[in-house]
């Protein structure tokens, strides 16, 4: 009679572990037709880390203001920040779309590790608090408007970018363009 | 087929030299090699047409030779400064040979400028560059600067 339970219990957890392999499979197809179906959702497209260089640029600010025109100087000021400020809302929204395709992909990984996912959560977490602080620097870009202050809105950039590049590296480092240059799309 | 594309890129490799060479060349001024460029874009298709190219190198080749100076001329003037730029539309309006005043009354008007844009290029590059070439026209429209010119 023992062993009769025990040949049951047995059975059950061979077909457990059967049901597990083959869902894992199941799940492993579906996320292979996901990159399939749709590729394009992999392909990151941050933009430009030079081109927010170009938005802070102390020169053209200086070049502006050597015009003694009042008006062309807060007309740069006033198009560089709306520019900047759209730069990094979309930095942040496609940073925040690959994250959310790393934990959906991960979801379905055998091979999962947590340092790594926790070093991610960490970068995304940073991420955040360095937007934060960019938008609002960003905002204050008009009445303080120095070449220092440009300066160290750039060395933000630069975290910013690294954080950015780490996420969009969680998904694949194949697929990350070069995020310095120009062709960081 | 790794032949065939070979083959093809220095199909375009070519074809980007003898473009660059034979008319680029001849163009002062990047802003006056971005407006003929994108020219010779059709603004129905998005296609570029360039006859004598087209004989010499193929219509495929002289396609894509001239989308890609399309690209670098207009990423070129994308990365400069503001006082490159402003020289360049300088340049560029004293080749028309037209007056200074109506060149600017028009491009500030029609927008023509929005034209320079290639198809490739991204939203944001795409507004940074027409807001850049509306505050050059306003630079130039400047008192100071007009009194200068």
């Amino acid at each position: 009679m023992m062993n009769f339970a025990f040949v049951i219990a047995g059975g059950v957890a061979l077909l457990f572990f059967l049901w597990l392999v083959l869902r894992r499979n199941a799940s492993d197809t579906a996320a292979h037709h996901d990159y399939v179906a749709n590729p394009s959702a992999y392909w990151v497209r941050l933009p430009p880390r030079a081109l927010l260089d170009r938005f802070l640029s102390p020169e053209d600010v200086e070049y502006a203001a050597e015009l003694n025109s009042p008006a062309l100087l807060r007309r740069v000021v006033r198009e560089r920040r709306r520019l900047a400020a759209a730069w990094l809302r979309q930095t942040r929204r496609e940073a925040g779309r690959l994250f959310l395709l790393h934990v959906r992909t991960v979801r379905q990984a055998e091979g999962l590790r947590p340092a790594a996912e926790v070093n991610l959560v960490f970068a995304a977490a940073s991420f955040l608090v360095v937007y934060a602080v960019m938008m609002t620097a960003v905002g204050l870009y008009g009445p303080l408007h120095t070449r220092r202050f440009l300066e160290s809105l750039q060395s933000l950039a630069n975290i910013l970018s690294n954080l950015g590049g780490r996420i969009a590296e969680s998904i694949g480092p194949a697929l990350v363009p070069q995020l310095d240059g120009r062709g960081g799309r | 087929m790794f032949s065939a594309r070979t083959t093809r890129e220095a199909e375009l490799e070519a074809a980007v030299r003898d473009l660059e060479t034979r008319t680029l060349a001849n163009l002062r001024g990047g802003l006056t090699r971005l407006v003929y460029l994108s020219s010779t874009r059709d603004y129905n298709t998005g296609e570029y047409q360039h006859d004598g190219l087209a004989q010499r190198f193929g219509a495929e080749a002289a396609q894509r030779a001239l989308a890609k100076c399309h690209e670098a001329a207009f990423q070129d003037l994308l990365y400069s400064g503001l006082p490159v730029l402003v020289e360049q539309l300088t340049v560029y309006i004293d080749s028309t040979g037209a007056e200074r005043e109506k060149v600017l009354q028009s491009w500030r008007q029609l927008q023509a400028f929005r034209v320079l844009v290639p198809g490739t290029c991204d939203d944001l590059s795409a507004d940074f560059f027409v807001s850049n070439i509306r505050i050059a026209l306003e630079v130039l429209g400047l008192p100071a600067v007009l009194a200068g010119s």
